[in-house]
């Protein structure tokens, strides 16, 4: 029973180790996606002037929150209001940085002519690039070191409890 | 009663709310709904001008009760009129309205923003918005169209401000084009303030037809332009003629077999025969009958019809000096 429970102690850690990966991965990802997603609506805005809430939820993808706060403005919201709840409340993997850059980026968007518009998604995807960029050096720096620490400290637990 | 209920879903929901609340008589005599900072939500209709109070009545003067609009709600208004999209709307927000679904339009009012030459760019602190509520008038140019298949060639509307002329013009528009009196026929619209066939996200919100193409937001003399050489019409309808770019416009569209209908502002048979533009419109033979619009009463009530080709000779006697 000490064993199982030693072994099972081990293989938690090793997944830990794991996930901890996967998290700083997907947090890079998601800056990179939330980077593209600015300069693709950027490009789509200069071109036609469209509108906003199609311009969202066509370019959404796995950006979630982008559908919530379209759902919820159609459903009689305010964008700004209905913006800082989708980001509030969104499982993605964003740091406190990047959700209050977001937050922020929302009592602009639609409000001013089609220059302040590019102006603003320019400025956002380059700060979005900026945070994906950091989150790669740390996902470089940290990911090798992940999967080794929850073997040793898995292993170093096993020990302990054996 | 649904045409208002459609215009001030428009509106942020407290507002909308409190206006779906008034009476229904009410609703079905309303024309308009202004919105300004600070001061009493007005309804204007067959009744006059009235504020709205809180229990759903209007009353002539500004009671203690009455609904007042903070800044913020209408800035909230002006967003959800813009759909959040404000950078969409620019143009026609630079050029005073907006428009919304089922054709409304909201005349928006603020403080311009102009360039070094006084070209206005944008407008910022918006004081004042005014909802109209669209109404239209089916129906409304049957007898004109009468006329139209009695005499070939083309017809120019003329009225005062108010007459209707938009109104008769977008439903022979529908008439022509949606095949109810005779064939379908392919009609172009050239449509630069964006009333006859209030376009918003690609789709006419006014009944115009199932055989109409509406060129938007385009001036009148590029689009007649574009229509001729792209669309190939039967018939050109534009609104309002008044510069020499458009006159040439019709001129090329005539020689090309176009058959035209237009509208011009004319308060009467005098100005038809004194206003340079309209002179020169005759001049072009692109029209053969001319519609004299009342003023006030029903929209598109059609006061006379009168010959072109009388009216041209009357100008050339005019000039010669045959008639002083």
């Amino acid at each position: 029973m000490k064993y199982m429970l030693a072994v099972s102690v081990w293989c938690f850690s090793v997944l830990a180790g794991l996930w901890m990966r996967r998290r700083l991965r997907a947090r890079w990802k998601t800056l990179a996606a939330l980077a593209t997603f600015f300069e693709t609506i950027r490009l789509r805005m200069e071109y036609a002037a469209l509108p906003l809430l199609p311009l969202l939820e066509e370019n959404a993808g796995d950006l979630t929150f982008l559908t919530r706060c379209c759902a919820a403005v159609r459903a009689g919201e305010s964008f700004s209001a209905a913006w800082s709840a989708a980001i509030r409340e969104t499982t993605l993997p964003l740091d406190k940085d990047a959700r209050d850059d977001l937050c922020a980026l929302g009592a602009l968007l639609g409000t001013t002519d089609l220059n302040g518009q590019l102006q603003i998604l320019h400025r956002a995807g380059r700060t979005m690039e900026d945070l994906a960029q950091r989150a790669r050096s740390r996902y470089e720096k940290y990911a090798p070191v992940c999967n080794g620490c929850g073997i040793f400290a898995g292993f170093a637990l096993f020990v302990f409890m054996t | 009663m649904k045409r208002f209920e459609g215009a001030v879903s428009a509106l942020s929901p407290p507002l909308r709310d409190r206006l779906l609340r008034v009476k229904t008589n009410i609703k079905r005599e309303t024309y308009e709904v202004r919105l300004r900072a600070g001061q009493p939500l007005v309804l204007f209709g067959r009744y006059g001008s009235c504020a709205l109070l809180e229990d759903g009545t209007l009353s002539d003067v500004p009671a203690q009760n009455c609904v007042r609009l903070a800044s913020s709600d209408l800035q909230d208004c002006f967003q959800r009129l813009c759909a959040y999209s404000v950078h969409s709307f620019q143009s026609e927000i630079v050029s005073g309205f907006i428009t919304l679904q089922n054709g409304h339009r909201a005349g928006v009012c603020g403080t311009a923003v102009t360039d070094a030459n006084g070209k206005i760019m944008s407008l910022r602190n918006v004081s004042s918005l005014n909802l109209r509520i669209a109404r239209e008038a089916p129906g409304c140019a049957l007898p004109l169209l009468e006329q139209l298949k009695a005499v070939p060639g083309g017809l120019l509307i003329a009225g005062p401000p108010g007459g209707g002329k938009t109104t008769l013009l977008r439903d022979l528009i529908r008439l022509l084009a949606g095949g109810s009196e005779g064939p379908a026929q392919k009609v172009c619209v050239a449509d630069a303030r964006q009333e006859l066939a209030a376009v918003r996200d690609g789709t006419a919100q006014n009944d115009v037809g199932w055989n109409t193409d509406v060129l938007t937001g385009y001036p009148t003399a590029a689009a007649i332009e574009i229509a001729l050489r792209t669309l190939s019409p039967q018939v050109m309808v534009c609104d309002e003629l008044v510069t020499d770019d458009e006159l040439e416009a019709v001129r090329s569209g005539v020689n090309a077999g176009v058959r035209f209908i237009a509208s011009v502002h004319a308060a009467g048979r005098d100005d038809l025969l004194t206003r340079r533009v309209i002179c020169a419109l005759l001049e072009t033979e692109a029209f053969s009958s001319v519609a004299l619009l009342k003023s006030g009463g029903q929209p598109g009530r059609v006061e006379t019809m009168m010959d072109a080709k009388e009216l041209r000779d009357e100008i050339y006697a005019r000039r010669v000096g045959l008639v002083f």
